[in-house]
């Protein structure tokens, strides 16, 4: 006999969930609580490698208002129903608009979208979590603002809060993200309401231009935590520079990574390169615009005999690094000599600029996101090897060269174990990088999926045996990745949990983090 | 590229059944210009039998095509949901490779959308069964795994169909045989395609839900070239 619900909450019998969802309607009105099973299809689709039954959710529901928020929270205190918070829900590849556990309550914000203010002096804005990153890219255009965007690839369907809550990356010179917020406005698990930073104070007109307000600073344990709901949060917008040269250096071995890595610390460091730059491996460069059956059918990972075949027929590198210059035309000349320079020094590496690839579909792609305009090109990986696999690796390394080559190897070897691709790519920030890896997987092939799945836990011990850990993790390795960070650590943010959430109901295992 | 906001060029599927079809770039989408609630939506790859087994059912739906192309930058799906979500009583059924089907789905989270199908269907690659297909089991398809399964079984190439409720309890699934059903026209595809549309038009018959299910059966290899399509029907 088909159950009344999808799921239930843990520890929630269907009576009390009952009476929590009559209350929910009550709230929010009939139209934004779901529970019927074709409506929660969308909250479910998760493309990791473990059922999506984990991750179903019970409901969702989707208040418009702080107040609603406010109200939920109330609801859920009362009948200790867990929700998910999600802003626009797209966290694909780190577990999308799903719950992290079975029978939480998605709490979608995306109704509580709108834009509260962009100050074009100041450069900054504030957003509700309901967000996207087009709806601010068309407000700024419409308005004809000068102020750019940093998005990550998703762009226009991501939103701000989200992303930066999950500590996202986007391609600009503000593309540290979180770096580049300032001011929160967060429901607390009892219902209060805290505005970070300047937000404390009655009146404060410097919400978003001053950080650290008075007293210890709390933004960042609202990130990656499930110690509140965001409602609010401020950005920090690029002023549009008056001219911008995007450019890409191609390097034809895979051991060029080292001189890649090399000759960009120095210049990334003194913001002669100013953005957050991308060193993209051939086979995601070539992925996201090829089939991966169009040059390997065998078994096993792609071989490097293919993958040079690849990089032949489509005339790109091994690596790819994009880069931008951003500032007046005058300055960007005398940047651009010091950069011809240092790649001449290194003798490795052939620079290609607009004039050479302006009409190359991928160099047009990098250089949008380099510039905060929005493109999905990047969606293309998931053709590459199709069945609706993702799941990211996206360990942290200095940005040494020597560094990059040691997790090069480590990954290729355990991908290589179980047959997946080494499609990957570094982010590079002024002394980090993040070594992002799609584990691309056919989720209708049993047998791959479980390779996916032992695969993704063994890079995470080996990468933490050599000392390396993510910056970000999927919702069904939340527990494994707490626990490398160790139990101090967990120890601490249960304390907060318990302190600030003793119900556990907001988001609980965010992170590891549980009451 | 800001999308969003687009010219559109009509066709019904009647009439691109025999019209040389534009495909992919942005300049030659099509988009519904007829008051016909169904609109199939479908990657230009997509196998011509799933779209002749969808009209034989639904000769008057408008059809849109979708194919991430270099260059192609999503409005093909944007316009799609504006279209389904404009309007209560739209229907759309489609069949997309990952890339689109990804997207299209992200843009369904709107309360007033609901699924009524959703299956992913691959072919090919390394896997030991050559011909390979999860469904989304939900009272408004069920049944649909065992009737492809019938029709996979009649091809006599090594097939798995899979049946997950959502939210059915994991390690509940058992192993369902199935029987061989006469071959459709159009093969496997052409018989998803009709099914699809008979689930968007209410005529699929009601059934009792779907247990999670393996059905597997056949030998060997059918021939095929390799793809990894999803489809769906989605309805506002
Ligand atoms: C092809 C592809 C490329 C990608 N490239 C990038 C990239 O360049 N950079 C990058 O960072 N990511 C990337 N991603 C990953 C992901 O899609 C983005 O990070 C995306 O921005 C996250 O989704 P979202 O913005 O909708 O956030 P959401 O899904 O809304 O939020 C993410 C998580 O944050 C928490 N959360 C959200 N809102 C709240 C709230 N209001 N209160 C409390 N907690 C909350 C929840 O745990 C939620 O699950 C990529 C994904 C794909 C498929």
């Amino acid at each position: 006999m088909a159950a009344k619900y999808v799921a239930l909450p843990n520890g929630v019998s269907e009576r009390e969930f009952d009476a929590a969802i009559a209350e929910f309607r009550a709230a929010l009105g009939d139209d934004n609580v779901f529970v019927e099973q074709d409506r929660l299809v969308s909250y479910n689709k998760i493309m990791l490698p473990v059922p999506d039954a984990e991750h179903a959710p019970s409901a969702a529901i989707s208040p418009n208002s702080v107040e609603q928020v406010q109200a939920c929270v109330a609801i859920c205190n009362k009948y200790r129903v867990p929700v998910w918070p999600i802003s626009t829900g797209k966290n694909l590849g780190y577990g999308s608009a799903a719950p992290g556990n079975r029978g939480q309550v998605v709490m979608d914000l995306r109704r509580m979208n709108r834009i509260l203010e962009v100050d074009a002096d100041l450069c900054t804005a504030l957003v509700e979590p309901g967000v996207t990153y087009q709806q601010l890219y068309d407000y700024i255009h419409e308005r004809k603002l000068p102020l750019w965007l940093s998005c990550p690839a998703p762009s226009a369907i991501a939103g701000p809060v989200g992303n930066t809550i999950d500590r996202g990356v986007g391609y600009t010179p503000y593309g540290e993200h979180f770096l580049f917020s300032c001011g929160m406005e967060v429901v607390l698990p009892n219902g209060e309401v805290l505005r970070t930073g300047m937000g404390s104070l009655p009146n404060s007109n410097t919400w978003q231009v001053f950080k650290w307000g008075f007293g210890p600073y709390l933004d960042g344990i609202f990130t990656q935590s499930n110690y509140g709901i965001v409602t609010k949060l401020g950005l920090w917008l690029m002023p549009a520079p008056p001219a911008f040269k995007p450019f890409v250096i191609r390097y034809a071995e895979e051991a060029d990574i080292v001189a890649a890595v090399e000759t960009l610390r120095p210049l990334r460091m003194a913001n002669i390169i100013p953005n957050a730059v991308v060193i993209s491996h051939a086979l995601w460069e070539g992925g996201a615009v090829a089939k991966r059956s169009d040059y390997y059918k065998g078994p096993g990972s792609i071989p490097d005999e293919a993958v040079q075949r690849m990089v032949h027929d489509r005339n790109i590198g091994m690596w790819n690094l994009y880069a931008g210059l951003y500032g007046s035309p005058e300055q960007i000349e005398v940047n651009w000599k010091i950069i011809q320079g240092a790649v001449k020094a290194s003798g490795k590496g052939e620079i290609l600029t607009a004039e050479q690839l302006g009409h190359d579909h991928v160099f047009k792609y990098r250089a949008d996101l380099m510039q905060g305009k929005m493109n999905l090109s990047e969606f293309g990986l998931y053709n590459w090897r199709g069945g609706g696999g993702s799941a990211w690796f996206a360990p942290v390394s200095q940005a040494r060269g020597g560094e990059a080559q040691k997790q090069l190897a480590l990954a290729k070897t355990i991908l290589g174990r179980h047959g997946l691709d080494y499609v990957a790519e570094f982010i590079v920030g002024w002394r980090d990088m993040h070594h992002v890896i799609d584990l691309l997987f056919d989720r209708t092939d049993a047998a791959q999926t479980e390779a996916a799945k032992v695969c993704f836990q063994e890079l995470l011990h080996e990468f933490a045996a050599q000392g390396y850990g993510v910056y970000r993790a999927n919702t069904a390795v939340q527990e494994d990745v707490a626990n490398l960070y160790g139990s101090v650590k967990r120890d601490v943010n249960q304390k907060i949990k318990r302190a600030l959430d003793p119900n556990g109901i907001i988001a609980p295992g965010k992170s590891g983090i549980w009451v | 590229m800001t999308i969003g906001r687009r010219a559109f060029v009509a066709a019904t599927l009647a009439g691109a059944a025999t019209a040389a079809l534009p495909a992919g770039p942005a300049s030659a989408r099509i988009l519904p210009a007829r008051p016909d609630p169904v609109l199939l939506l479908l990657d230009a790859s997509a196998p011509a039998a799933f779209r002749e087994g969808a009209g034989s059912v639904l000769p008057a739906a408008n059809l849109l095509l979708a194919g991430r192309s270099a260059g192609d930058d999503g409005a093909a799906l944007v316009d799609s949901i504006a279209w389904l979500a404009a309007r209560p009583g739209r229907r759309m059924v489609g069949l997309l490779r990952d890339a689109d089907a990804v997207l299209l789905e992200q843009m369904t989270r709107d309360g007033a959308i609901r699924c009524l199908s959703a299956a992913q269907h691959c072919q090919g690659g390394e896997a030991a069964v050559q011909s390979r297909h999860r469904i989304t089991a939900l009272a408004s398809n069920a049944g649909l795994a065992g009737a492809l399964a019938g029709q996979l079984a009649a091809t006599g190439a090594a097939f798995s169909v899979v049946s997950e409720r959502p939210g059915g309890a994991h390690g509940d699934t058992f192993r369902q045989d199935i029987v061989a059903a006469a071959a459709a026209q159009g093969g496997w595809e052409g018989a998803l395609g009709r099914t699809l549309a008979l689930i968007a038009a209410g005529h699929w018959p009601e059934q009792t839900p779907d247990e999670p299910a393996l059905f597997t059966g056949g030998a060997g290899h059918s021939g095929a070239g390799p793809f990894a399509l999803r489809s769906f029907v989605f309805a506002s």
